[in-house]
């Protein structure tokens, strides 16, 4: 997450933006785009959604930097943004489909690697494919947690829940990672 | 004993933000000091960490998005700026103001309300004539400061093209580093437009300035000034 000076740059940003300014534009688009994208990525599990999906983010922001007011931080209000397209995303994914997820999941790290022999080693990577297989609110809250770094009151402005819900959320999330850790061999003695 | 397993119970849903950092400083305060006091609960701090560290390092794996895909809102942008947005915006500031004055009329002024619903037809049919009727032959569009301005305005520009192999990342930060601004394109050959300077700058800085962009091969595979 941001620093204080961030946001306030971020701030200044969106204000030039309103106005209509592409190089601040660019700017943002350079200080975000890739957060963004890779909490995408995690929903949607695959390239070229999570590049349409962040496209559709930043033209959001393009159109309606007017419209921030400041309640939230840039990043927040940001990300907001962020999730109610993956929601649409998965939403017409499931129409089309039925089901939240990508046939194909474009998940880094799923194949064995036979270079990948050490037990650390094999840990971590059992863990992302773990991550990789939890349903799209229990990736989505881990990110926004360990890799968004966003505080329970942030999250909950994000997702539009009770602080509450965040915490349970997370520890759902947390219990299940360990459930399917556990049937791949590694049982972490919790919960 | 129930006020021993909640309090542990909170504790436990708070670690996630404890190993981040990101727990408020009181909160903080009560999660230290129940693990000192509660040495078995370290390993679960342990976790916590390898789950964060583990969901960073598959967030990294994802790497950002493409050239292609920064190309593909760039053209975006310059369409939806082709609408004009500060138009748009304006009027719409304008009916909410008229809207914030209906709803502080009290019950005798409320006839005033059929007038003012009109008043607010004839405006929106106004923005509607003037998005309908869009740029004037296509050559306008807008700028970095909002305002109109046709193809020959002051500034300096060139024409360039991005290396597919370059990220959208590595194409904005040059822009910004470089204090310009894609304003056209992409035309034939994925080739843009950009404002390399704001001002008409004499042929030598000019070229000084293109070279600079041409330094950056591995982002920059084409560039040369134009009018």
């Amino acid at each position: 997450m941001e620093t204080p000076s961030q946001t306030v740059a971020d701030r200044a940003l969106l204000e030039a933006i309103a106005r209509g300014d592409r190089g601040a534009f660019q700017s943002l688009y350079t200080r975000h785009s890739v957060r963004i994208f890779r909490f995408l990525m995690r929903l949607m599990q695959n390239k070229a959604t999570a590049e349409e999906l962040v496209n559709e983010v930043f033209l959001e922001i393009w159109q309606h930097a007017g419209r921030y007011e400041g309640r939230s931080s840039p990043t927040t209000w940001m990300m907001a943004i962020a999730h109610n397209k993956a929601v649409s995303g998965l939403r017409r994914r499931r129409e089309v489909t039925g089901t939240d997820e990508e046939a194909a999941a474009e998940i880094a790290d799923l194949d064995d690697d036979p270079e990948q022999t050490t037990q650390k080693q094999d840990k971590g990577r059992i863990m992302r494919r773990c991550i990789a297989a939890l349903s799209p609110d229990h990736r989505e809250i881990l990110d926004l947690v360990y890799y968004q770094e966003m505080s329970v009151g942030e999250v909950a402005e994000v997702l539009k829940i009770p602080e509450n819900t965040v915490k349970t959320r997370m520890f759902y999330a947390r219990k299940k990672l360990s459930e399917l850790l556990k049937e791949h061999g590694v049982d972490r003695g919790w919960p | 004993m129930n006020a021993a397993r909640n309090e542990r119970e909170e504790i436990e849903a708070l670690l996630p933000w404890y190993v981040t950092g990101k727990l408020d400083a009181a909160e903080h305060r009560r999660v230290e000091q129940y693990l000192a006091e509660h040495p078995e609960m370290a390993p679960l701090v342990i976790l916590a960490r390898e789950e964060s560290d583990e969901t960073i390092s598959s967030a990294e794996a994802f790497g950002g998005p493409s050239s292609a895909s920064f190309d593909r809102l760039m053209t975006q942008v310059a369409n939806e700026a082709r609408r004009s947005p500060t138009v748009l915006s304006n009027v719409t500031q304008g009916l909410e103001r008229i809207a914030d004055w209906i709803g502080g009329l009290g019950r005798p002024q409320l006839g005033a309300m059929a007038v003012a619903a009109a008043l607010l037809l004839a405006v929106q049919a106004g923005v509607i004539l003037h998005l309908a009727s869009g740029p004037t032959g296509g050559q306008s569009y807008e700028t970095a400061s909002g305002d109109t301005e046709t193809a020959s305005s002051q500034g300096t520009y060139a024409l360039i093209a991005f290396h597919t192999d370059a990220t959208a990342v590595e194409i904005a930060t040059l822009l910004t580093d470089t204090g310009a601004q894609i304003v056209e394109g992409p035309k034939a050959g994925g080739i843009w437009r950009v404002r390399i300077a704001d001002e008409a700058l004499p042929q030598e800085e000019a070229e000084a300035r293109l070279a600079a962009f041409k330094s950056h091969s591995n982002i920059v595979g084409f560039a040369s000034l134009t009018p």
